[in-house]
């Protein structure tokens, strides 16, 4: 049964063999199509579903995670990875990151997308997320901001969190 | 004009420091963690929650608890472990210090794993990093514990030795426990250095220390040689099967020296060594000498030196033979045999090393000129050839011999003096029209073009030119005849007459002879024809190298004798004579009685003989004045046209000496120009330098003796092309 609406379901997928990648994959986001792991994420615990093979070539914590000699390389993929540290509007933005190269950062999601970004080890968007917090730094939130740097030891949102201190 | 955003940054949801309680609780359970990796229970651990409390530590500053505590586990973990290992006897000690180490391996790839953010994060130089601190705590508490180092290696080594002397050995077992000093190397393998290959090498120099030299007294040098290489090639995979390859270059050293570079000069020395490989032309054997001491220091020296002193010794008995010093033919056929034997020796042995080639070819000329035989004797090689020896011989064989010829002239320090000889007996050949071939002859003389240049062989062409004008002249003499007036008069006779350029033909010693009046007349009318057509030129006539045809009426029969001018005369003379002793032949021909002598002898005691001696005495007796001579009445001969020898086919010692003398005229005119030349461009010179400038520009052609320069130098002075410096009598100027 469930095997037949998998094939009914592949064969309404729409493929252009001139898609973008990135397009191609945005699709996959959050679906349960060909997913292979699945996590409970944030406090609400919701349920997201991803593929490993994207995750495992975003991030190396994932790649051990996911085909490492841990638990979850082993276990059934309907059992979900918990992981309460990050919330779930990150978590997806983070998938649309590892999924199309692109992500949308808003002053919602910025602050736990950086601290994602740090966790996952992804360098290059950690500096995007510095940059992006840079340019709203003001008097108001440059203290929290600040914490916010040091602790995932943003160097550049560090500097330019301290010298909108100082002045 | 302001539209700034307003950023209201959410609280952080985490507390802002994290308790000291917290933190505990999370090193407990990581501490639980590494525990249950080190029990082979990973599969039963979240990573996502291990990552996720490492990283909560680090990120609050707890990375202390997380490092130290590390620190602690491993080694209280690696202690226990080394109690396990211990214990094991025997091959067992292998085996379960293998599976310990291979476990622990994976062991702190996990724990990394769950580290990772420390690693990245927390540590700093000189600490290390979280895989190295487990290499570092294994080497510390297992490896180089005095209950497992020494035990480990003795044992490795037991085991190579082993496999040394032929047995099987669990090459995976080994690759992965010498590895392991590998591994827990922190910088440049030290560990692996000093605690293994350092005693490995040691080892190795030690077995093939004694191996080598009990084998090589026990058997022939071509079998120590193959066991070498089959050593070497074991030892290259042994490098490749379980050791690290930055031994590699030191372990075949250390092979090498023991194997090849002590035994070196054995090998050649041995009954069975390289002596004797190269007398019997081993071929395979040397080669492989060759390849093997290639890879030692100056291994390819000795080998080089040990050709190059038989090739010179060969060279030497061949040379001095007293056989061969009276046969210039079989003197060159064998050093054209050796040159061949040799050649082969250096491609297929020596691989055509330049270095080897250059030794051979200084031996080669070391010998060649030890006595001045060599140049007439590579000349009279060629003339021989050239009337006839390459009859049977096809282009390629022609070839080849030629480019042997001219590879042994390289070889000849006083070209000039072959070059006399050659020209002399060139023009003997053309002269008596016996030469083979004229393509030959200029293909022969093209080559020593090529070697020498022009001014070489600008004589030799010189003869070719006057043979083909002499034909001309001798057409024009014939039409000649036939319109003039006093032809008439005179009975025909057949003469042909060649003209030689003086300077391009050697110099014959000059000779008289009456000839016959008929004979005179019409050398007469060509000297006329010629003189007429040639005004300026002037004509010698050099008899005592012509030929002619005499008919011998004999009562039954009559013959045709072809002879040298010279046996003509005397032969014309016993029209008129019955009996004749040599001083009445000398006195009717005006020949010299040298000439008589050696005229004579062919006619009287060769096959043939067409004068008797009266009364008969025995053949071998000198000839004297007195000896009288008659016609041979009675000579059978089935032969219509009999031929007899001018003179014996080789010169005689007077006309070798004469050709010396011509040679050394020759030098002297050589060191002249060359000291002038010299001189010209210098201005002023020390006397050592002239001489040492004057050797070197001359040693193309030959090597001037110094004592010959000097008088060169003293003639010069004499006419006025050079003077002393009158405050220093050393020196030279040039006059101009």
């Amino acid at each position: 049964m469930i095997s037949a609406v998998h094939s009914l379901e592949i064969s309404n997928l729409q493929i252009y063999k001139e898609e973008k990648l990135e397009d191609k994959f945005k699709k996959y986001i959050n679906n349960p199509l060909f997913s292979d792991v699945c996590f409970k994420v944030g406090k609400t615990e919701q349920l997201i579903y991803a593929h490993k093979f994207v995750l495992a070539t975003t991030s190396e914590v994932w790649a051990v995670q996911l085909f490492g000699s841990f638990q979850e390389a082993k276990q059934d993929s309907k059992q979900p990875i918990l992981v309460p540290d990050i919330e779930a509007d990150v978590f997806l933005s983070l998938l649309t990151y590892a999924y199309t190269s692109h992500i949308e950062l808003t002053q919602e999601n910025a602050v736990g997308v950086l601290y994602a970004s740090n966790k996952y080890n992804l360098p290059s968007l950690r500096k995007y997320c510095g940059e992006y917090l840079s340019a709203l730094l003001n008097a108001e939130n440059c203290c929290d901001l600040l914490q916010h740097a040091l602790t995932v030891k943003e160097e550049s949102l560090i500097k330019q969190s301290i010298s909108c201190i100082q002045n | 004009m302001s539209r700034k955003m307003i950023l209201r940054v959410p609280k952080f949801q985490e507390p802002k420091r994290m308790e000291k309680s917290e933190a505990q609780r999370l090193w407990l359970l990581l501490k639980d963690a590494i525990v249950e990796v080190q029990h082979m229970n990973a599969s039963t651990l979240s990573f996502e929650e291990l990552y996720r409390s490492s990283y909560s530590l680090v990120i609050a500053k707890r990375g202390d608890i997380l490092y130290t505590g590390l620190e602690e586990v491993n080694n209280h973990h690696t202690k226990n472990l080394l109690d396990k290992i211990a214990q094991a006897v025997d091959e067992r000690f292998l085996i379960e210090l293998n599976s310990q180490w291979q476990q622990y391996k994976l062991q702190q790839i996990m724990i990394h794993d769950i580290l990772m953010y420390l690693d990245r994060m927390y540590v700093k130089e000189p600490q290390l990093k979280v895989f190295d601190l487990g290499m570092f705590k294994w080497k510390q508490n297992v490896l180089i514990h005095s209950q497992i180092n020494d035990r480990l290696v003795r044992m490795l080594l037991g085991l190579i030795h082993m496999e040394r002397n032929g047995e099987v050995i669990d090459g995976a077992l080994m690759k992965s426990l010498i590895q392991m000093y590998v591994d827990v190397s922190l910088k440049e393998k030290e560990t692996y250095k000093q605690e293994f290959e350092e005693r490995f090498l040691l080892a190795t120099s030690h077995f093939y220390k004694s191996e080598s030299n009990l084998f090589i007294t026990n058997n022939s040098c071509g079998a120590y040689l193959k066991k070498v290489e089959i050593r070497l090639i074991e030892e290259e995979a042994r490098i490749k099967q379980y050791l690290d390859e930055s031994t590699g270059p030191k372990l075949i050293k250390a092979c090498e020296d023991e194997l090849i570079a002590n035994h070196m000069q054995t090998m050649i020395e041995m009954e069975t060594g390289c002596r004797t490989m190269i007398q019997n032309d081993r071929f395979n054997e040397l080669k492989l000498m060759y390849r093997l001491f290639q890879r030692v220091e100056n291994g390819l020296v000795h080998l080089k030196n040990e050709f190059a002193g038989y090739v010179r010794n060969e060279g030497h008995k061949i040379v001095n033979q007293p056989e061969n010093l009276k046969d210039p033919n079989a003197l060159i056929t064998s050093l054209i045999e050796i040159r061949n034997r040799f050649e082969k020796t250096l491609s297929q042995s020596f691989a055509n090393n330049r270095d080897f080639i250059n030794s051979v070819n200084t031996a080669f000329e070391s010998f060649l000129n030890e006595n001045d035989k060599l140049s007439e004797s590579l000349a009279l090689f060629i003339d021989k050839k050239l009337r006839g020896g390459f009859k049977d011989s096809n282009d390629q064989e022609i070839d080849v011999i030629m480019n042997k010829v001219i590879l042994l002239f390289r070889f000849l320090s006083d070209k000039d003096v072959f070059k006399k000889f050659y020209e002399h007996y060139l023009a003997k050949r053309l002269l008596s029209g016996r030469s083979f071939s004229e393509d030959l002859e200029r293909t022969m003389i093209s080559k020593f073009k090529q070697e020498c240049g022009n001014q070489f062989t600008s004589k030799m062409e010189g003869m070719f030119t006057d043979m083909r004008l002499s034909k001309d002249a001798l057409d024009g003499f014939k039409n000649y005849l036939q319109t003039s007036v006093e032809m008439g008069k005179l009975p025909k006779i057949d003469m042909s007459v060649r003209v030689l350029t003086q300077g391009f033909w050697p110099t014959f010693p000059p000779h008289s002879c009456t000839l016959p009046p008929l004979l005179s007349q019409y050398c007469d009318l060509f000297t006329k024809y010629y003189c007429h057509a040639h005004t300026g030129r002037r004509i010698i006539w050099q008899t005592n190298i012509g030929t002619a045809e005499v008919t011998f009426r004999l009562p039954k029969k009559t013959h045709v004798l072809a002879l040298s001018t010279y046996q003509m005369l005397i032969m014309l003379l016993f029209n008129d004579a019955e009996k004749l002793s040599l001083k009445q032949m000398a006195a009717g021909t005006s020949i010299s009685f040298m000439d008589i002598q050696r005229s004579v002898k062919p006619l009287y005691s060769g096959k043939y003989k067409v004068l008797k001696r009266t009364p008969a005495v025995e053949k071998s007796k000198e000839l004297s004045e007195n000896d009288i001579f008659e016609l041979n009445l009675n000579l059978k001969c089935k032969l219509h046209r009999i031929k007899f020898a001018a003179t014996s086919q080789t010169d005689s010692e007077p006309e070798r000496q004469h050709t010396r003398q011509r040679v050394d005229e020759d030098r002297k005119i050589e060191i002249d120009a060359a000291i002038v030349r010299i001189m010209k461009s210098r201005k002023a010179l020390i006397h050592n330098d002239l001489i040492v400038e004057c050797t070197k520009q001359l040693s193309s052609r030959f090597v001037p003796q110094t004592s010959m320069i000097k008088k060169r130098i003293e003639n010069l002075i004499e006419r006025e092309y050079l003077e002393r410096f009158p405050d220093d009598r050393r020196r030279y100027r040039y006059l101009a």
